[in-house]
């Protein structure tokens, strides 16, 4: 079956092969930010940051340093927890469970750092941001998105937009990937200073 | 909930080359992004920093209002003389600059082009002159057709287009 989707693609074992080659991204890592982000959730439901999270595990910071797309989505959702606590952005289920699926789809082992904040209009907004290019993720309360991509000089790379539980389209997909990729490779600090 | 945009009264545009002035708090980390391949460059505005001139939602019940990002035209305090850092006001105490032609160039691809830049001159209250420098107020304003979504991202677009001055000025 050919994948059409950005969901059927990510499931998809040709994909998985492609992606190995491609970004050199163990399988596994596809799957067990997934699982992470997962834990997250149900953790904090039982009131339990994030952030304890980290602490308690003892291999965070090498996850960290080595920007695992495990760690890297944690970071993320870090963040967005610690808006909501901020009260600072609109959130509700389905905003989580569409930034759980653009996080897994998007974020990869050595990708550059997401960085969340709240949006003109109170929704989540993701940046990743190298060298002037920008990648920009905002879900709204519903769950609706909007992922586009601009370089230095303003020019759009990609866009599209979906309400909850749209799949990202493909040919945006693999756009998006490419440039956090290539961003990836480009960076040259981390913001706690490695 | 997505605020409900609301339509400013029509005010005479400002001349494309005006000089625009918007203050920013830089000690929150909400309103930077960190360029990691450039960290040594000045941070870029992120759209929180264009955000606080609406109702806050959490007030007597209010709903939010969208009323458009506020600024202070540069070439109306030069003419009174006053320094830009007198708009200051803390925590708010950065200060970027755009200009209203690349402010409507955000927006520019769309028909009609749903952001512009306004005159919205408040008048000042106090008798020693405090506030003397509302005069210069003006907006940059949002089209209420846009979505919350669209909005955001053209909030964003526009914060790439803004130099920022000062993160604080040497008073400070």
């Amino acid at each position: 079956m050919t994948a059409t989707t950005f969901d059927e693609l990510s499931l998809a074992p040709s994909w998985l092969a492609k992606g190995r080659a491609s970004l050199a991204t163990p399988a596994k890592d596809w799957y067990g930010t997934t699982a992470a982000a997962a834990t997250v959730v149900r953790n904090s439901a039982a009131e339990k940051t994030v952030a304890d999270q980290l602490e308690e595990n003892e291999t965070s910071q090498s996850l960290v340093s080595g920007r695992s797309a495990t760690a890297l989505t944690l970071l993320a959702l870090q963040s967005v927890q610690t808006l909501v606590r901020g009260q600072t952005v609109d959130v509700t289920p389905a905003t989580v469970d569409t930034l759980l699926k653009m996080f897994r789809g998007l974020i990869r082992d050595g990708g550059p750092l997401p960085q969340v904040g709240s949006s003109a209009s109170g929704s989540v907004e993701t940046h990743w941001l190298v060298g002037g290019v920008l990648v920009s993720l905002i879900v709204d309360a519903q769950g609706d998105w909007l992922l586009w991509g601009e370089d230095p000089a303003g020019r759009d790379l990609f866009e599209a937009e979906g309400h909850w539980n749209d799949s990202l389209p493909l040919s945006v997909a693999l756009d998006a990937r490419e440039t956090l990729h290539e961003m990836g490779l480009a960076v040259r600090v981390w913001p706690d200073g490695t | 909930m997505e605020p409900e945009a609301v339509e400013v009264p029509v005010r005479a545009p400002l001349a494309g080359g005006e000089l625009l002035l918007r203050r920013f708090d830089p000690d929150s980390s909400g309103h930077f992004d960190i360029d990691q391949e450039y960290p040594e460059q000045p941070p870029q505005l992120r759209p929180k920093a264009l955000r606080f001139d609406r109702t806050p939602k959490n007030i007597s019940g209010l709903p939010a209002q969208f009323f458009g990002c506020s600024v202070f035209r540069r070439a109306l305090l030069d003419q009174m003389g006053l320094p830009y850092s007198v708009v200051l006001e803390p925590p708010f105490v950065g200060l970027a600059e755009v200009s209203a032609d690349d402010a409507r160039k955000v927006g520019q691809d769309q028909t009609p082009n749903p952001i512009d830049a306004v005159e919205d001159l408040i008048t000042p209250l106090w008798a020693d002159g405090s506030d003397l420098y509302n005069v210069s107020h003006g907006l940059i304003t949002f089209s209420k057709s846009l979505t919350g979504t669209q909005r955001d991202r053209l909030a964003t677009k526009l914060c790439r287009k803004m130099r920022i001055l000062w993160l604080r000025p040497a008073s400070v």
